[in-house]
């Protein structure tokens, strides 16, 4: 189910929303919420309930031994084990079928072709998001940052959350934990504004911007080589700002959902665009995705506190290679991973000289640097990534393509909002009469636009 | 971002007024649904369409449906105005819901057509229906049963007796892309409709009659009609590309006329053979049912429009796999004891001559035959049974 389709706004929601305010007590309401994901995430396919449950039960019942164990090998035990159960799931649906090609690629580079068996797997959606949270869990309660729940329902809410299931934020129990200890005693007036107006923000930016971009892109990045320089150029940039008003505005209506619903989730998107530096970049971007990445991967390899620098370049290369391994099961996910991993030790590296740049420049160079590195993100293979990259750098012409003036205008309101304007979460979500009607006036065009039936999934959704 | 709770009681704070907006869109989608859907529609189909049963036929009964300036399907889904072919369209629905003008109506009718949208005679004058040219070329009666799918045994043989139809013709209009599925079960109210089949059979007739005519109302959303003829306009590939251009396939005539095809009538059954010999033991099997009702079978084999004019575009395609495919239906009905009647032979060689006169058998901008189409199917299967 689609937050951006009639079914989800016109009945879904408001079942859920008025049910859960009906209920009174915090298991009744945890309870409400487990089922009403499980329903939210059935309706895509009922069959992948079951893995999602069988995590939420592994994780639990892992917590609950880490509580009762007494010594530190049983601790151990039960963290390598229910991750190593996460992981191989993770692994099996997301990552073999890459794994079975890229061995028969290798083999018959190496002239000894072999043919293993590829299986026809669905990918769970989701199942990148809601295994870093099991994991996450284990982890935090291994290390004594939290202290397992012993309500099975709360922490299948936790996992199962409807608003941030299928592409996050990823949530960390502690995060929330506090919010949902208090769901029994939430008020449902106190966030009531502030969840409407991060959820009709997040439609719009989905909705009116990021899928007006596609609109009018996506037709042109299957015939790339027929492109103009001009028309490579719009291309990557009209994605470069797709996918922020894409993902940041599914981030916004998780965030406004769980307002709603009395659970305030993390900020996810700290205008990353107006980053000054590859690192400032990482700290904007996908914010719970790379401090899960840093505290849960990074450190534990050493991090920066290791005996050499080269160490610490190796640490952020499998970090970002791994990063980017998570996006997709695609070596240009991989190289993606790879490139902004080689960008953090260059910066590491040249950081003081590029510190001295004016502020202008520092914010220009990142923004260059993040849109060559998204031409490797969209792409679906090496082919396509060099054939854009050449008709960008190779100043020929070519045609532009239809819907251009439509696209410079999203793409000017685009800009303005990502670079000038201050994000969701620097609002103060106070409106007065005049920003409540524009907002009103864009929530009820995002509405008609769903309404006409050309519904678009979230790009994350494939994560 | 201010944490603290906001004041929410004002009229012009978001949290009142987005659902709010909500809710007025909600209502305002509720009541436009029991709005005729007539004004938004280009042609018939969509306006009359029936969605619950209330009658035997396809169609809301007794209605009568005009447009000045119809169009065809194709242009429609492509989003293509330049290559809408605008004309006049009347469809109106007899008491069982199926496409008879009472004007073109008489008592004993000597045959039934069945069949899809071709036999039910969509875009087409009245006057210019198979089931009208037939009436006129037998001097007797042709009922038009047409519907969406042709009419299972069963509900042929209601109708017949409705009709009061003992003895006579039942023209079975197949089109050859209807060789891509597999024929239909031996009882009917199969598959999805099953629940609701059984749902209005539980609740009785007088209770369906009075739930189905709000229910099909409810079905169409005028709104979201609205919105999707907005987006379209939009998308007009000045502000924004036409994304639904990449729904139909563009191609020109060797006059240099401009003909919109749907990808799906480029399609072939992978095995031409084994289709046509599924669809011969359906047809057998069907013959062998209406010899006992005193009725006579016979099949018309339609080719699709990519059939007989993909060898006459400026570029001509590959159509060999649907020749064979008529080929082998034709073949295959015949030594099954099945009365057929292929209008390949006659439209492959009428479309090349009637190209030079600007004339052709099937309209441009949609999937339909046109009445060029319909007279001179209705003249073969004349010539046939005569």
């Amino acid at each position: 189910m689609l937050f951006n389709s009639l079914v989800f706004l016109f009945l879904f929601l408001p079942i859920v929303y008025f049910g859960f305010w009906r209920l009174v007590t915090k298991k009744q309401r945890y309870i409400w919420l487990t089922v009403a994901s499980y329903i939210f995430y059935g309706a895509w396919n009922y069959k992948f309930c079951a893995l999602m449950g069988f995590s939420t039960a592994v994780s639990y019942f892992a917590g609950l031994g880490m509580l009762g164990a007494t010594d530190s090998r049983r601790r151990k035990l039960f963290l390598v084990i229910p991750v190593t159960i996460d992981l191989l799931l993770l692994g099996f649906f997301k990552y073999f079928n890459f794994t079975v090609s890229s061995f028969a690629e290798l083999s018959a580079w190496l002239h000894v072709p072999v043919h293993p068996p590829a299986l026809n797997i669905i990918l769970p959606v989701g199942i990148s998001f809601y295994t870093f949270h099991t994991i996450s869990y284990m982890v935090d309660a291994y290390r004594g940052v939290i202290t397992p729940t012993r309500n099975f329902w709360e922490f299948s809410c936790y996992v199962s959350l409807f608003s941030q299931l299928v592409a996050g934020p990823i949530v960390r129990f502690r995060q929330v934990e506090a919010d949902l200890d208090n769901l029994g005693h939430a008020d449902r007036t106190r966030w009531l504004d502030i969840g409407w107006s991060f959820f009709a923000i997040g439609m719009m930016k989905k909705v009116l911007i990021a899928d007006t971009i596609a609109a009018v892109i996506n037709p042109a990045w299957k015939d790339v080589a027929h492109l103009s320089s001009i028309g490579g150029w719009l291309c990557v940039l009209g994605y470069t700002y797709q996918i922020y008003f894409d993902f940041s505005g599914y981030s916004d209506m998780a965030v406004g959902l769980g307002y709603l619903f009395g659970i305030r989730l993390p900020q996810n998107f700290n205008s990353p665009y107006k980053a000054i530096n590859i690192s400032d970049f990482w700290h904007r971007w996908h914010i719970s995705l790379s401090t899960c990445l840093r505290d849960y991967l990074y450190i534990p390899l050493g991090g920066s506190r290791v005996s050499s620098n080269w160490l610490v370049y190796r640490n952020l290369l499998i970090t970002m290679l791994l990063g980017g391994l998570w996006h997709g099961a695609n070596w240009t996910f991989v190289f993606w991973g790879g490139y902004h991993g080689v960008l953090l030790c260059l910066y590491k590296l040249f950081g003081r000289f590029w510190d001295r740049l004016p502020a202008v420049l520092q914010r220009a160079g990142t923004f260059f640097l993040v849109v060559i590195g998204w031409i490797f993100f969209r792409s679906d293979n090496f082919s396509v990534a060099a054939a854009m990259l050449a008709r960008m750098f190779s100043f020929s012409a070519g045609d532009l393509f239809p819907g251009l003036i439509g696209l410079l205008i999203v793409l000017a309101i685009a800009a303005a909002i990502a670079h000038f304007a201050p994000n969701t979460f620097e609002l103060n979500h106070e409106w007065n009469a005049w920003t409540v009607a524009g907002l009103g006036l864009g929530y009820t065009a995002a509405l008609l636009a769903i309404a006409s039936g050309q519904q678009s999934p979230f790009l994350y959704f494939q994560f | 971002m201010n944490d603290t709770a906001a004041n929410s009681a004002s009229v012009w704070s978001i949290g009142h007024l987005l659902p709010r907006l909500m809710l007025l869109f909600f209502v305002l989608d509720l009541v436009l649904r029991f709005v005729p859907l007539d004004p938004l529609t280009f042609r018939a189909w969509e306006a009359m369409l029936r969605h619950y049963p209330n009658a035997v036929g396809p169609f809301i009964p007794s209605k009568h449906y005009h447009r000045d300036n119809s169009y065809g399907g194709v242009a429609s889904i492509g989003n293509l105005p330049s290559l809408r072919q605008y004309h006049s369209v009347d469809f109106t629905t007899d008491a069982f819901g199926f496409h008879n003008p009472p004007a073109l109506a008489q008592p004993n009718p000597v045959g039934i057509v069945i069949g899809d949208s071709f036999a039910v005679g969509s875009e087409l004058p009245e006057d210019q229906s198979l089931s009208a040219q037939l009436t006129e070329r037998f001097g007797g009666y042709f009922y038009n049963a047409g519907s969406q799918q042709p009419l299972h045994l069963r509900s042929l043989e209601a109708a017949a007796q409705r009709l009061g139809l003992r003895h006579g013709l039942v023209i079975f209009e197949f089109l050859e892309a209807r060789a891509l599925q597999d024929p239909p079960a031996a009882t009917p109210d199969g598959g999805r409709g099953a629940v609701q089949a059984f749902f209005f059979r539980a609740l009785g007739q007088e209770w369906t009659d009075r739930l189905a005519t709000p229910l099909n109302e409810l079905h169409s959303s005028p709104l979201q009609a609205l919105s999707a003829k907005l987006e379209k306009k939009i998308q007009g590939d000045t502000l924004l590309p036409n994304s639904f251009a990449a729904l139909v396939v563009q191609e020109k005539l060797r006059d240099g006329k401009p003909i919109v095809f749907l990808p799906a009538e480029f399609k072939s059954p992978g095995d031409p053979r084994g289709a046509a010999d599924h669809w011969a033991a359906y047809f057998a099997w069907y013959t062998a049912q209406l010899r006992n009702d005193g009725l006579e079978l016979v099949v018309v084999l339609v080719p699709n429009r990519t059939t007989i004019y993909a060898p006459l575009l400026a570029q001509p395609r590959e159509v060999s796999p649907s020749r064979a495919t008529l080929d082998d239906f034709a073949q295959a009905l015949q030594n099954s004891g099945v009365r057929t009647v292929s209008l390949e032979p006659r439209y492959a060689h009428g479309a090349s001559v009637l190209l030079d006169q600007k004339k052709y058998l099937y309209f441009l901008d949609d999937t339909h035959w046109n009445g060029i189409g319909t007279a001179i199917a209705a003249d073969e299967i004349f010539n046939f049974c005569k």
